[in-house]
């Protein structure tokens, strides 16, 4: 029996064989290229690191703010892919020495990680892993999208790999593999969150394990401590059997819970919907059986080849996410909210000085019409296939939604003239993020199908407070009374109007906070995956009247006070 | 030119986060800014330059500033290796 300890990805207990996948999955090019090749190397290079720097937006975005460290490691990697130098360096080996620019990159790193492994510093060695990390990152951008390697994996194995990137991890789950183990991964990936959609235990970073292990070796995988034991003994195999039973009756429960609709005490019936980012996370019990997608993220596609996809590329996306949920359940699609920040090189705009108070959302859709318009064909060509809906992004004034709805009804035109099904009476809501909106929300309602508070927008702007801002963690809370008043404000306007009412933000993953909201008369919810089961309980262990007596009784008192009362509310 | 030599005082050296601090600061100024350890002298406003040098606790470092800002870029960055790059 031996023990050995990496980083855990998703969780899950597993026993089973193992099957080595050896090698070759990150080779570089051999051989050198001929000086008319050379300009075609550099530019394949340069746009490795700006994928890989848009990638890191990609997971800064995707990462909980509290989550400081992680996100100082990523900053710092994107500075090094912004240095000039690095640039300069690598593009003068692929001129210089002929050599391929995966070569190139690879060499120029195994030089610095060499050179600091030479030095006799502990701490700084340890170091190389942040060069490992970028070194990875750029040459799988450069390789992108043709790795497949389901001839390799077998059924039901544990499957054994040297390194991973997204398609991998995509093409492994077409396979059924019953775990993961990979030698060398960063947690920060992109892999690793879809490592973590696919619903088998995944582990990291188990050092050496295609040295250590034999091809059917038999192995238990510990996903969630991130631990795999060989050759367990009898004592580890009878407690593995009891792990399993209970993993298997926790999963039960887990999903019979999922499969119940959400009432709350005195039978109301709530709406609870899950946020994705991914397509591939609809595959997730947690989203498969609740009431649909609340918020459908769609940056990634941008960010994924550091293009705007066009209309028929996007259809394909929107219909697998449809396509993989049960028929008639909605999916609320947010078109692309991204900012002059993450594009201004492309875009040629200028330097924002404040980014979130800049051309974002969207301003942006509105200022390069054709992205716009091409998402929105996209959203009608698939609706053709389900309840797709269109959900409007940093909207803060009225002419913006009259806009939008030009431009959504002369792509209906066109699909139309060329005889494309899609939905005609596709609904289209918006954000209410910035406080223009909820303060003037009665008047919004009457241009919308629905509204969709988004709570760390709304919270940052009503309090002009940065999320991101160490500084101001307390500041930044939505249960500061203002905050309260816009939701409220927000929700009343939605009932005058007859319109729906949902929240999408980090408030609705919040078990204290959905409390507070059922009160307020919210009654759709729209949680992260990893905080659905959690809402799920609180959702149904009051009556509205209950809350609705607790809200009035407290509403006056201050922001601490507020949330203090709530959370002893449910803890009892 | 000005030159100035520094000792680093900070428990976990020159890693990436100095790095790229020393040389964000040093890319606000016209002059040249170069650092040298033992034989071997680097760019200061290059992140990979400054992690090549590998200084570690302890480590003796020569600075060399030269251009119109060199005194205002010289005293902002002895500043920054003084403070500790911000860590405890």
């Amino acid at each position: 029996m031996k023990e050995y300890n990496g980083c855990s990805i998703a969780p899950g207990v597993i026993a089973g064989n193992v099957t080595l996948v050896k090698g070759d999955i990150f080779t570089v090019s051999k051989g050198h290229i001929k000086d008319s090749e050379i300009e075609e190397h550099i530019l394949s290079f340069n746009r490795a690191v700006s994928l890989s720097i848009n990638e890191i937006d990609l997971l800064l975005n995707y990462l909980e703010t509290r989550a400081k460290e992680e996100r100082e490691i990523l900053q710092s990697h994107q500075e090094i892919l912004k240095d000039q130098i690095l640039l300069e360096d690598v593009a003068s080996i692929i001129k210089k020495e002929l050599k391929p620019a995966d070569r190139a990159v690879q060499e120029y790193f195994n030089k610095m990680i060499d050179h600091l492994s030479d030095i006799n510093d502990v701490v700084l060695s340890q170091r190389k892993e942040d060069f490992e990390d970028i070194k990875m990152r750029i040459i799988r951008n450069m390789h992108h999208q043709d790795v497949r390697i389901n001839d390799l994996v077998k059924e039901n194995k544990i499957v054994v790999l040297p390194e991973i990137i997204p398609s991998l991890v995509l093409s492994i789950k077409d396979s059924h593999p019953l775990a993961v183990i990979v030698e060398k991964g960063s947690p920060h990936s992109h892999s690793a969150i879809i490592a973590k959609s696919i619903g088998i235990p995944v582990v990291f970073n188990i050092e050496n394990a295609l040295k250590i292990l034999k091809e059917d070796d038999f192995v238990i995988v510990y996903g969630k401590e991130g631990r795999i034991v060989l050759d367990p003994d009898k004592k580890q195999m009878i407690e593995y059997d009891a792990l399993r039973k209970k993993a298997e009756e926790d999963f039960k429960k887990k999903i019979s819970l999922l499969k119940t609709p959400t009432f709350t005490k005195d039978k109301i019936r709530i709406e609870l919907m899950g946020n994705i980012e991914f397509p591939e996370e609809c595959e997730m019990p947690e989203v498969q059986y609740i009431d649909g997608v609340g918020l459908f993220r769609t940056e990634f596609l941008y960010f994924l080849d550091n293009l705007f996809p066009s209309a028929e590329n996007q259809f394909k996306v929107y219909k697998q996410v449809i396509q993989n949920l049960p028929k008639g359940k909605p999916v609320y699609v947010r078109t692309f909210d991204v900012g002059g920040d993450k594009l201004q090189r492309e875009f040629g705009l200028h330097k924002e000085l404040n980014p979130n108070l800049g051309c974002r959302g969207i301003r942006f859709l509105l200022k390069y019409k054709e992205i716009f318009r091409q998402q929105i064909r996209g959203i009608l060509m698939a609706s053709a296939y389900g309840n797709l809906k269109i959900m409007l992004p940093m909207i803060s004034s009225i002419k913006e939604i009259i806009e939008s709805h030009e431009l959504i009804s002369q792509e209906k035109a066109l699909l139309k003239k060329k005889k494309i099904s899609f939905n005609e009476k596709i609904e289209v809501g918006i954000m209410i993020e910035i406080p223009s909106s909820a303060i003037l929300a009665d008047q919004f309602a009457e241009h919308v199908d629905f509204f969709s508070i988004g709570t760390n927008d709304l919270t940052q702007y009503v309090l002009a407070a940065d999320r991101n801002n160490e500084a101001l963690a307390e500041e930044f809370t939505y249960y500061d009374p203002a905050v309260i008043e816009l939701i409220k404000t927000t929700i009343d306007a939605g009932q005058r109007h007859n319109i729906d009412v949902k929240l999408c933000g980090e408030m609705a993953s919040d078990p204290v906070a959905v409390s507070l909201l059922l009160g307020l008369g919210l009654r759709s919810f729209s949680a992260n995956i990893s905080g659905i089961l959690r809402v799920k309980k609180i959702l149904s262990r009051f009556t509205i009247t209950e809350l609705e007596n607790f809200y009035n009784k407290h509403k006056n008192i201050s922001q601490e006070d507020l949330h203090y009362a709530y959370k002893q509310l449910i803890k009892k | 030119m000005i030159t100035k030599t520094v000792t680093l005082i900070n428990k976990l050296g020159i890693h990436v986060r100095p790095a790229s601090l020393i040389s964000k600061k040093a890319s606000k100024y016209k002059s040249n800014f170069m650092i040298r350890k033992d034989d071997m002298e680097i760019n200061g406003k290059s992140v990979m330059g400054i992690m090549m040098l590998g200084a570690g606790l302890g480590t003796e470092l020569e600075l060399f500033f030269d251009g119109v800002d060199e005194q205002e870029m010289m005293e902002e960055i002895v500043e920054l290796f003084a403070d500790k790059f911000g860590e405890e």
